[in-house]
């Protein structure tokens, strides 16, 4: 019996695999990024008859190549991490697209389990498929399974510490047509001929050598190389003890990377044994093209192409086979919602209607809770200012780490979490897809498609949610874009400050100028990166899922999964930084190092020194510019310190000048470190230009 | 490795300028660095398209014939798309990266399709898809790639039998249904199509195929969307394409009624 499983969950997206996944784990799971990559990764675990068994939910696919980085995430880890079991979660009411991506797992010789999803949402589509004809065409278990409602999940764990015990015995070949298959057979002879086959399967091999699949070509010359290196270095070890025999690696057993026998492998010069590999390789590829060029003179397709036909066919072959269609009922219900959802005119307005309600729902619940969770937690301070300990502790102890502590909680629970929630809410339900597919084109012309538009509502609440969200993009240029526009949306606590500066001395309506200016800014800025930015977003390609309820159970879960992430980046950072500017104002380094950038603050935005150190410390803590400003010039009256042209220069720099660092991490997450600092920089840099240009243009008028 | 695409590129740039090149007007023609033409006349030597003499870079017979026929894919497409209506330097521009996706039989109809333009006719030999090619291609059918692949189950028996009724699909069988070929987007709503070919990178077709937009796939449009996306079903999903991509898969129409 083994005690620790390592199981990983595949499938196309929209089947319920998160779902699944939360029903395992329960709550006992980390959401965070796989390492160097900015897609999202799940991992849990739970117990299951005397098993520790380690989830991964990888991320939903439809193919397996290296051309997403999901995609390589996937592959990677089924070939790198090798899982005791890998269940491949399907969606019965769409088994033939689902077939397609199990194919491939069978083809990568994974050690599968199927579980045969929405069984019950098949049904009321009229489908009934046979998961014993299905085990017995694909040789590998099948269990039905209606996910949302726990059911068949015991069923199937059992079924997967099954084949993660005793591993996979397939008896059944699954083949493709014959002249495909010809040459894959050719191909893989020679791959196994040659021992390049390593971690992989020679057949897989030849398929992705047929496809033109350039990663696997790459991995493979690695891979000749460090077989090279490992025999260079077994050759030196096994001078010693040449006597132990002399299994090379053309003997090796194949499919084990770098088996113990290598160390008492026989001296060949590793050079020699290095070149024949590469040459062998450089062969091989080039009767792979070959192969692949008669295919496509055969149909007048690539052979990619021609490859994934035969795995469609085969698929629909299985499919015609298990699944019996019965009484097809057409589900009218959605199509005539679908007729209204996305309709050119009531498709926005709905759209618009359920925002306006969702948001404003959001923004009151977060008004009020924020509030009331902030007196809640601000009676603290009395308990804090009793302790027995010098004043400066004190200070430390609340303004630090305290009030850090406070703002995060009173950002989290009622702006952030009632997101989450909504977010899920409406990509369970199917209706997020909707909104993509009717914001495309406008969304489009910033180089995002719709998906975008959701998270970057968000902003108004938090940019750090809004960033975070933005991984649902699908590639790093379109999450680029993204990102960016969404730091510059003006969130709470930029909008507390322009409502508690211009908004009160010099009217609502120089904020709402200022609000509209802001919004063009995006738009541009969203323009000219798409413009400028080497590459070209890929249009909408997306599956629009049927309606369903969403499950609550694991929307919940989902949500505090989300939150805790949230938490994990921010939270640390909020502290941080509450005790970093409260040792520098107990220090009164705060004012020298204001002084510092007294040139830029007072000589080319026009500013009062005062307003740059709130500018300055004010990335640490935005929400307390305000509170900052009022505390350094010993007034609430901001007229009194700010003349109206320096109220709108300062409104203006504040709303763009750069995100507070709780976004800046959340932007690291979310696209790297590099982007991060140009995007910051960038934002800095332009609120500097645009403030300086302003305080210019005022004082020429005479302000 | 040098991608065919650099190849082609090379040859048409010779067949074009009709005389020996050194490698670094090459390089230019091609828009390629200095530092990289090395390796891209190693290869053109290798696949024995070219043959270096003095310093000068000379098309063998092999690579003339290559570099010729994709300029007449060029020209041809380059007419086809300003019959489409696009600008002039676009039109340019796209056929440059089309030219070397274009599979012969799909010239071959596109040839047909088009008027006369008076100059510079496609050759009349056609280069590859000679008689022995269609001979080729009528012997060893991909069965699955002409027929309805996936009907719609679910479906009224109209569509299914639409696409099973005859309706020549594969690159085959061309005969009459040429002139039904079109742009998804060009659909009309409800309309059924069945996909040929894909235009655009190989990772764009990767995605759709993966998605089961494969040749002969049978799909029907269910709506467009605010500004040019559309819905469509396939192989019983229902998928959402941006308008650009939709523009770039071609089908044949299939009748329902």
């Amino acid at each position: 019996m083994k005690k620790e499983i390592l199981l990983a969950l595949a499938g196309n997206a929209n089947v319920g695999k998160s779902v699944i996944f939360n029903q395992l784990t329960g709550l006992d799971q980390t959401i965070g990024n796989w390492p160097g990559k900015t897609v999202e990764r799940a991992e849990g675990t739970l117990r299951h008859r005397g098993r520790l068994i380690r989830i991964i939910d990888l991320p939903g696919i439809y193919s397996f190549s290296t051309y997403s980085q999901e995609e390589i995430v996937a592959q990677e880890f089924i070939f790198n991490e090798r899982p005791d079991v890998v269940i491949n979660v399907v969606d019965a009411s769409l088994l033939e697209r689902n077939l397609f991506l199990t194919l491939q797992l069978l083809e990568m010789e994974a050690p599968v389990v199927l579980a045969l999803n929405q069984v019950d949402y098949a049904r009321s589509k009229g489908m009934e498929t046979d998961p014993v004809r299905l085990s017995l065409r694909l040789g590998v278990p099948v269990v039905p399974t209606i996910a949302t409602r726990g059911q068949g999940l015991s069923e199937l764990l059992d079924a997967a510490i099954e084949v993660a015990e005793k591993g996979l015995r397939r008896q059944v070949e699954l083949t493709y047509g014959s002249e495909v298959e010809r040459r894959i057979a050719e191909l893989a002879a020679l791959i196994r001929q040659a021992g390049l086959e390593g971690s992989y399967p020679a057949r897989f091999l030849a398929i992705k050598l047929l496809e033109g699949d350039e990663g696997i070509v790459q991995e493979l010359a690695r891979q000749a190389s460090v077989f090279a290196d490992v025999r260079a270095v077994s050759g030196q070890a096994s001078r010693g003890i040449g006597a132990f025999g002399n299994q090379g690696l053309e003997e090796a057993v194949p499919g084990k990377a770098l088996p113990e026998s290598y160390v008492l492998g026989e001296a060949v010069p590793a050079s020699a044994a290095q070149e024949r590999r590469t040459a062998s390789l450089a062969e091989i590829e080039a009767r792979a093209r070959e192969l692949a060029r008669e295919l496509e003179e055969i149909h007048g397709h690539t052979a990619a192409t021609i490859l994934s036909s035969e795995r469609y066919e085969l698929a629909h072959r299985i499919t015609r086979e298990v699944q019996k269609v019965f009484a097809p009922r057409r589900q009218l219900w959605r199509e005539r919602f679908d007729q209204m959802a996305m309709h050119p005119v009531f498709g926005f307005l709905i759209m618009a209607a359920l925002l306006l309600a969702s948001f404003y729902a959001i923004f009151r619940f977060g008004n009020w809770s924020s509030e009331f969770l902030g007196d809640l937690l601000g009676q603290a301070e009395g308990w804090v200012y009793a302790l027995a300990v010098p004043d400066a502790i004190k200070d430390i102890l609340w303004h630090g780490i305290f009030e850090g502590i406070i703002a995060g909680i009173t950002i989290v629970l009622p702006y952030i979490l009632p997101f989450y929630l909504l977010l899920s809410i409406l990509e369970n339900t199917g209706y997020l897809a909707r909104i993509a597919f009717l914001m495309d084109a406008a969304m489009h012309q910033l180089g995002l498609h719709g998906k975008s538009l959701i998270p970057l509502l968000m902003g108004y609440g938090c940019n750090v949610p809004a960033v975070l969200g933005m991984r649902i993009m699908e590639n790093k240029r379109e999450m680029f874009i993204a990102a960016t526009l969404a730091t510059m949306v003006p969130c709470s606590a930029r909008t507390v400050v322009t409502l508690g500066t211009i908004g009160v001395f010099l009217g609502i309506p120089y904020a709402i100028a200022l609000y509209l200016f802001d919004l063009l800014l995006i738009y541009l800025t969203g323009l000219i990166t798409n413009r400028y930015l080497p590459g070209r977003s890929p249009g909408l390609i997306m599956e629009i899922p049927g309606y369903r309820l969403p499950a609550w159970g694991p929307t919940l879960r989902q949500t505090w999964a989300r939150i805790k992430d949230f938490v994990y980046v921010a939270f640390p950072i909020i502290i941080g930084g509450s005790l970093l500017l409260e040792l520098l104002r107990l220090t009164h380094l705060i004012e020298y190092i204001g002084r510092l950038f007294d040139p830029l603050v007072v000589g080319w935005l026009g500013l009062p020194s005062i307003a740059g150190l709130v500018l300055i410390f004010g990335i640490l803590r935005k929400e307390l510019a305000l509170i900052m400003l009022a505390a350094y010039s010993g007034t609430t009256n901001f007229a009194a310190i700010l003349n109206p042209r320096q109220m709108l220069v300062f409104g203006l720099v504040i709303m763009i000048y750069t995100p507070c660092v709780a976004t800046i991490a959340a932007l690291r997450r979310t696209v790297g470190t590099t982007r991060t600092i140009i995007i910051t920089l960038a934002e800095i840099g332009l609120a500097l230009l645009l403030g300086g240009i302003l305080n210019w243009i005022l004082l020429f008028l005479g302000w | 490795m040098v991608v065919q695409q650099i190849l082609e590129e090379a040859c048409e740039f010779l067949h074009e300028q009709r005389r020996p090149l050194s490698p670094e007007e090459l390089a230019r023609g091609i828009g390629l660095d200095s530092s990289e033409i090395a390796e891209v006349v190693e290869a053109l030597q290798r696949d024995g398209l070219v043959v270096v003499n003095g310093g000068e870079i000379n098309l063998t017979e092999k690579g003339a014939e290559l570099g010729g026929r994709i300029a007449r894919k060029h020209n041809l497409l380059e007419r086809f798309l300003l019959s489409l209506g696009l600008k002039k330097s676009q039109a340019h521009e796209e056929a440059c990266r089309l030219e070397h996706a274009l599979s012969d039989s799909l010239e071959r109809e596109l040839g047909r399709r088009l008027p006369d333009p008076g100059k510079s006719s496609p050759a009349p030999d056609l280069g590859g898809s000679s008689p022995a090619y269609e001979a080729k291609v009528g012997r060893e059918p991909l069965g699955h790639l002409n027929g309805p692949a996936s009907g719609e189950k679910g479906m009224p028996a109209a569509g299914e039998k639409g696409a099973a009724g005859g309706e020549k699909s594969g690159p085959g069988g061309e005969k009459g249904a040429a002139s039904d070929l079109l742009a998804l987007a060009e659909l009309q709503e409800g309309e059924q199509g069945v996909v040929e070919i894909i235009y655009g990178g190989q990772n764009l077709r990767r995605r759709l195929t993966d998605l089961g937009l494969t040749p002969g796939t049978l799909v029907t449009l269910l709506r467009k969307g605010p500004g040019g996306p559309v819905e469509l079903r396939v192989r019983e999903t229902s998928l959402a394409l941006g308008r650009g991509i939709a523009a770039k898969i071609f089908l044949r129409r299939v009748k329902t009624r």
